[in-house]
């Protein structure tokens, strides 16, 4: 009756940790997000795959993982009974087939989110499911307490965001300070941000847009000579921590991840914009409207960046810096 | 039943099975609303089930007592063959189907008087009403049991725990997991009010001092380790309680569904036991799923069970209780104060069953009967199921108007 693949935990080992994914369809970026931490941790954990090609997918990609599907319920508990040392189930989603788990009365198990949880608006009673939720900081506890009115008893464990681990230690040894890196979305802003950036002729550009205006913006660049580079991804700015002096962006483009970088970083809001909403708050954020306000506005924060506190506070409540640097993650995955 | 015996037995049937499973396929519409609901009207209740066939035995058990209550209340099956079974028998009833999430994300937006779901079963799709926080989430289950399923984690999702008796809340007290918060409510067993009633009279007494025995088997279980049924020794034991039971007597069985489902060797297990019947000329009849148990316990006055809800189900009988309970095998149950043993003659072997039988019912040394009465109120809630407390609850959400 029971379709699953128990082979690989055959071998003597000690599995403690099962990551569960329930995602359909070749929905990996969840598990693929979280494998690498957990192999930096050195627990002994499986992975359980709900979805066939998923499975097949990951298997191929990591041939020596200790890698199971269960298609069904009783599958499920064919992988379970074939783990007698197992004690903890890490969940990255909330998904209709964790219930097959989470009825298993003696594992402890752990909502760890995904790398994205932070946009996780949709929090509802089926957490309660759950003994634990680790979260990356304590932004999403404040989110949990909004949105259900007890958590009853749920236990909540800031681990911070172990994938910015690298970031950060990039920004506590800066280099050159000499890129200024552009994230936007508008196609009114190259053309104010073209004599700025001819201003800053020392300055490395370093450019993110989907805009169709953006290689026209970098041609001009090269003609005049200014160092450019465009990124393929936005995340690509992350291995440019070291040298940023600051970053310029659109409102859409305003992350709370841009907190990583620990410099001041500059909007563009078109004049009489009204009401704008924000991944940020706005009191950790300069503001400028043309090029001209934001060559005086970063001359000024030059000589006085007032807002650094600020970000330093923004960035432990919505990415858990603190808890980042310390490996809270691999200090409780390791006591479990 | 296999397709052989299909052919053979119901050739019709299996001519129509066999073009409807090649040609008769459609797409299955992803939602369907019968009766057009009205976004105005004021439903407060709504009575779901993510299953797929059990579902139908879920929402008879519960829709009378839903109707009794007067409160507005609508009925959202997530599966096609569950909706048109349901629509076809309940045509007064509000009935919906909806898929997946969208759909009822659809619906639920359109419920604004809403102001609490209901649950029989724990199903993944439950997930989906779950996530409106503004309503209030019930468990009201299906059976009571001593079986793990009865408490495990996943009922923290809920607000509320509506259970038969006192004996449900201590499962999970014993169950060794946080769920402070979780609240139980008791509200006994309404299905079983009019047996309790029909069965007031001492089971001595009742149909002339003639024992009507009542069979009622669990299946094999999914794996061989957690198999706890009788049904491979039945016939045996039957053989010797009619030796000894003499007179008029009437055995009825209603072996579960899932019997044969992973021993294949029990195959047609219910034709097997019905021939049995009639080469041993047994005055009783083997019943399918679609008669309600309750309705065969109304009309017995012993019973032969396996680890099941149908002990507690039993109770209600009032009459002795025997349940097979395998020495060889580990047996996980939620436990509660009162165990098997406490109010039911258990036995491991034919031997045992039969040592007991004569000493129990042909001897009339019931030694547990008082214990049985213990085990009724506090199983099956007997008090709240006399005083119609399920639906008093229902009536308490449909007339306030705050939050439950």
């Amino acid at each position: 009756m029971a379709n699953v693949n128990i082979k690989q935990l055959k071998k003597p080992v000690e599995t403690t940790i099962m990551l569960h994914s329930a995602d359909p369809k070749l929905s990996l970026n969840h598990i693929e997000y979280w494998l690498p931490v957990l192999e930096n941790s050195k627990v002994v954990f499986s992975v359980l795959l709900r979805d066939k090609a998923s499975f097949k997918k990951v298997k191929s990609k990591h041939p020596s993982l200790q890698l199971l599907y269960a298609k069904s319920p009783v599958d499920v508990e064919t992988v379970v009974n074939a783990q007698p040392n197992l004690k903890t189930v890490l969940y990255p989603s909330n998904m209709a087939k964790n219930i097959h788990l989470l009825r298993f009365i003696d594992l402890k198990h752990v909502f760890i989110g995904t790398k994205h949880s932070d946009r996780l608006s949709k929090i509802n009673k089926s957490y309660r499911a759950y003994d634990e939720i680790w979260v990356s900081s304590q932004s999403q506890i404040d989110k949990f307490h909004i949105a259900l009115d007890e958590t009853r008893h749920l236990q909540f464990k800031i681990i911070g965001k172990p994938w910015l681990k690298e970031t950060f230690k990039r920004t506590y040894n800066r280099g050159k300070e000499d890129t200024i890196c552009y994230l936007y979305d508008n196609e009114d802003l190259p053309y104010e941000l073209f004599a700025f950036m001819k201003q800053e002729a020392r300055s490395r550009h370093i450019i993110y847009s989907r805009n169709k205006s953006t290689s026209k913006l970098i041609d001009s660049l090269k003609k005049n000579e200014l160092s450019t580079l465009k990124l393929e991804k936005s995340e690509d700015i992350f291995f440019y921590a070291s040298d940023l002096k600051y970053i310029i962006v659109t409102p859409n483009q305003v992350s709370q991840f841009l907190l990583a970088l620990d410099v001041p970083i500059f909007v563009f809001v078109e004049e009489d914009t009204e009401c704008m909403e924000l991944q940020l708050p706005k009191e950790c954020l300069y503001f400028f409207s043309n090029a001209e306000k934001l060559k005086s506005l970063a001359k000024s924060v030059e000589a006085n960046d007032e807002l650094r506190e600020k970000r330093e506070y923004f960035s432990e409540y919505f990415l858990g810096k603190s808890m980042t640097k310390q490996d809270v993650f691999y200090k409780e995955i390791k006591s479990e | 039943m296999s397709k052989m015996s299909k052919l053979i037995n119901h050739p019709g049937l299996f001519f129509k099975d066999m073009l409807k499973k090649r040609f008769g396929k459609k797409p299955e519409p992803t939602s369907y609303d019968e009766c057009q609901i009205e976004e105005f009207f004021p439903y407060r209740l709504l009575l779901h089930t993510g299953e797929g066939a059990n579902g139908i035995t879920h929402l008879n058990l519960w829709i009378p007592h839903f109707k009794k209550s007067g409160v507005d209340f609508i009925v959202l099956v997530r599966n096609y063959e569950v909706f048109e079974y349901v629509k076809q028998h309940y045509d007064e009833l509000p009935i919906v189907f909806a898929k997946g999430q969208k759909e009822v994300n659809r619906l639920l937006g359109r419920l604004k008087a809403l102001k609490a779901c209901f649950y029989p079963s724990n199903t993944g799709n439950n997930l989906h009403l779950l996530a409106f926080n503004h309503l209030t989430h019930i468990f009201i289950g299906h059976g009571d049991s001593d079986k793990t399923a009865s408490a495990h984690k996943y009922f923290r999702v809920y607000d509320q725990n509506w259970v038969a008796g006192q004996a449900h809340i201590d499962r999970f007290d014993n169950a060794g997991f946080d769920h402070r918060g979780l609240v139980h409510i008791k509200v006994g067993r309404p299905n079983l009010k009019e047996t309790l009633l029909a069965t007031r009279e001492a089971w001595q007494k009742r149909y002339d001092g003639s024992i009507h025995l009542l069979y009622l088997s669990t299946w094999e279980g999914v794996y061989k380790e957690q198999d706890y049924t009788s049904v491979y020794f039945i016939e045996e034991a039957f053989k010797k309680i009619i030796d000894l039971l003499i007179e008029n007597f009437v055995i009825n069985a209603k072996p579960h569904p899932w019997v044969g489902k992973r021993d294949k060797s029990l195959g047609d297990f219910n034709y097997k036991l019905e021939t049995f019947f009639v080469e041993n000329e047994i005055n009783g009849e083997v019943y399918s799923k679609d008669t309600p148990v309750e309705e065969l316990i109304k009309e017995s006055n012993v019973f032969i069970c396996d680890i099941s809800a149908v002990v507690s189900e039993s109770l209600a009988g009032n009459g002795p209780i025997f349940v097979y309970i395998p020495k060889d095998k580990p047996i996980k149950l939620a436990e509660s104060k009162m165990g098997f043993e406490d109010y039911c003659y258990t036995y491991s072997s034919v031997d045992e069953l039969i040592k007991k039988f004569k000493e129990v019912v042909v001897e009339g040394n019931d030694y547990l009967s008082a214990k049985r009465e213990e085990a009724k109120e506090y199983i099956i809630g007997y008090d709240e199921t006399m005083d119609g407390a399920f639906v008093k609850e229902l009536q308490k959400i449909g007339n306030h108007n705050g939050k439950c």
